[in-house]
């Protein structure tokens, strides 16, 4: 009944959403941070965000579009000094994200705003939503969303192994700045809902959960998007319940579904590893039912050198000729 | 990018001709890799001064050198992965600064420990296709069916659904070369394949590129000790201090491999229908 209740409100409708969306879209591009081993990147574009707060504080804008620009810059910054290079000793990246900070908290204590109202943005404050920042969410989200899904196998590739991706003559560079651009964006778009300061948590524990639990990188994008969601609408939940920041306690979610995830990764691996060990006869023999057509170098299906005969690919098997039948091999 | 549609056609064509793995030899003439007085300058030390070095249409060269010889750094350059500091590198024709058939070349990187986490072996294999599938879109039969095709060369088919981190040295570097394999290229470029490959499987390798390069494909592999790869290999060029020390082999580095076949030269547009294997289309 309570969850009813609080599922009438006007206010906890836009939190939820709000919520649901970031859950979603943090994993769908923190995977790829993860992948390039880049963990700690939303992190330091959290803080650069908090420069972009605190300049829409004293120009008195909206503070969404103005994080969301000047992290945009930033991402862009850090992705030049690293394509160059030059961002190999880590003191830049820290002077950048520390002086995001400071700027911000500077910037906003100089417009009157107190902390209070700059940590909203730091730890989140869904409650406070009002419709126009949820619209802006929502484009946002999408603009994340549709590049971060429709592209993943091209930037899998790019985050796997560079040089390869290069050679498929895939355009890395500017899949190496979308990345970190859509980081920014999802940075911008999670400011309000896990806030600033642990938007970088949603990005890469969900993710981490997901890769203990199932195998693949697509699939890990799907898990670790489904895990997202839940830690974020959960935590919001709870955040009415218990009276505090939305933020820390989306966060606390999804580091405990994170600790369940380990002990039940490694079961599931054990009993995917015992048929592999039964395997070992390499004497399987299955037939293909009812396999009317005759397979030639002619027929059109890939042909495979198999040992001493050779395997017709169909449809994803490989069919090998044995008397008056096929078999799967 | 712009010749997708013509590219997946002739995708095609060629692995239904490479289905025995001993059609005839491209038709097109020229070379497949020709560098020129290649210079490399790398923070500001000359790694090549001055290697030239051409593949031809169905041959295997290996490059051999002791560590810092500038092997690696040659074929990185070949790829367009390192500038120029002087010197000229073409593939099929083209400079390789301009070049954008990348299907023709399959890459095998030297193998990194702990790269590619996270992924399945049919997925990385299926990472090589992506020189021929647009964005935007989603695997295709045809591109599903040439992952089975590439792990079954190198014997991996059954572990296509492992994660590659529970794999051996071994069976990843094997992995990186169905990977290569994925899009059928027509010359196969690879660092070191055979490091931490035992030698029942060295010999998979090898029998591999044999039929491969019987079937008219290009290669150029840098090998540490030759092994068993030693018996397909056309020409073997051993680098010192970035240069070419000694150039052994049974053929030279003409094209007479291929009597007759060397003209005429194909203009660049027809390129990927040309492919191994149109003759039966």
């Amino acid at each position: 009944m309570a969850v009813l209740e609080i599922l009438a409100m006007p206010f906890m409708q836009r939190a939820l959403l709000a919520a649901l969306l970031t859950g979603l879209l943090a994993p769908a591009i923190g995977v790829y941070i993860v992948q390039r081993r880049l963990s700690l990147l939303g992190d330091g574009l959290g803080h650069v965000a908090i420069a972009g707060v605190g300049l829409a504080f004293i120009t008195q804008q909206a503070p969404i579009p103005v994080a969301t620009v000047v992290c945009v810059l930033g991402a862009v910054l850090i992705e030049t000094l690293r394509q160059r290079g030059q961002a190999s000793g880590d003191v830049g990246l820290a002077i950048l994200f520390y002086g995001g900070l400071a700027t911000g908290v500077l910037l906003s204590g100089l417009a009157g705003a107190g902390t209070g109202t700059l940590s909203q943005y730091l730890f989140g404050s869904l409650t406070s939503l009002n419709n126009t920042d949820l619209v802006t969410i929502l484009v946002l989200g999408i603009i994340v969303l549709v590049p971060a899904i429709g592209l993943a196998p091209q930037l899998f590739a790019v985050c796997a192994d560079e040089e390869f991706a290069r050679v498929l003559g895939l355009r890395v560079r500017l899949l190496n700045y979308l990345i970190v651009i859509l980081a920014a964006l999802t940075v911008a778009v999670a400011m309000r809902t896990v806030g600033l300061l642990l938007v970088s948590a949603l990005m890469v524990i969900p993710v981490a959960a997901a890769q203990n639990l199932v195998r693949g990188f697509h699939l890990a994008i799907i898990v670790s998007m489904v895990i997202g969601a839940l830690a974020a609408t959960g935590g919001v939940m709870a955040s009415y319940g218990f009276n505090v920041a939305s933020g820390a306690l989306i966060v606390v979610v999804a580091i405990a579904v994170f600790l369940v995830s380990w002990p039940v990764g490694l079961l599931l691996r054990r009993r995917r590893t015992l048929p592999e060990v039964v395997d070992e006869g390499d004497t399987v023999h299955t037939h293909v039912a009812g396999h009317a057509h005759r397979h030639s170098p002619e027929c059109g299906h890939p042909a495979v050198q198999h040992g001493t005969h050779v395997d017709y690919v169909h449809n994803g098997h490989l069919h090998a000729s044995h008397g008056d039948h096929y078999d799967e091999h | 990018m712009t010749t997708l549609a013509g590219t997946t056609t002739a995708a095609t064509v060629a692995e239904c001709g490479n289905v025995t793995a001993d059609t005839a030899a491209p038709s097109e003439g020229g070379t497949v890799l020709a560098a020129e007085d290649v210079r490399v300058v790398l923070g500001g030390v000359p790694v090549l001064r001055g290697v030239s070095l051409t593949v031809a249409p169905g041959e295997a060269v290996a490059l051999l050198g002791g560590n810092g010889s500038g092997k690696s750094t040659f074929l990185r350059a070949a790829l367009g992965l390192l500038p120029l500091t002087h010197g000229r590198l073409e593939l099929f024709g083209t400079p390789v600064a301009r070049f954008r058939q990348w299907r023709r070349v399959g890459y095998v990187p030297q193998r990194t420990p702990g790269a590619l986490r996270g992924a399945t072996v049919a997925e990385i294999v299926a990472s090589g296709r992506l020189s021929l599938r647009p964005a935007f879109s989603p695997a295709s039969r045809r591109d599903r069916e040439a992952v089975g095709i590439a792990l079954r060369r190198v014997d991996l088919l059954d572990r296509r659904r492992d994660e590659m981190t529970n794999l051996s040295g071994g069976q990843q570097q094997r992995v990186l070369i169905a990977r290569a394999l994925a899009a059928d290229p027509d010359l196969l470029v690879l660092d070191e394949p055979t490091a931490g490959v035992d030698l029942e499987h060295q010999q998979v390798l090898a029998d591999l590129i044999d039929g491969l390069v019987a079937a008219g494909r290009s290669m150029l592999v840098v090998l540490h000790e030759t092994g068993p790869l030693g018996a397909v290999i056309d020409r073997s060029v051993t680098l010192r201090n970035g240069r070419v020390d000694t150039v052994t082999g049974i053929d030279g580095p003409s094209t007479a491999c291929h009597p007759g076949e060397s003209d005429p030269p194909e203009p660049e547009g027809l390129l990927p229908g040309s492919l191994i294997g149109d003759g039966r289309a």
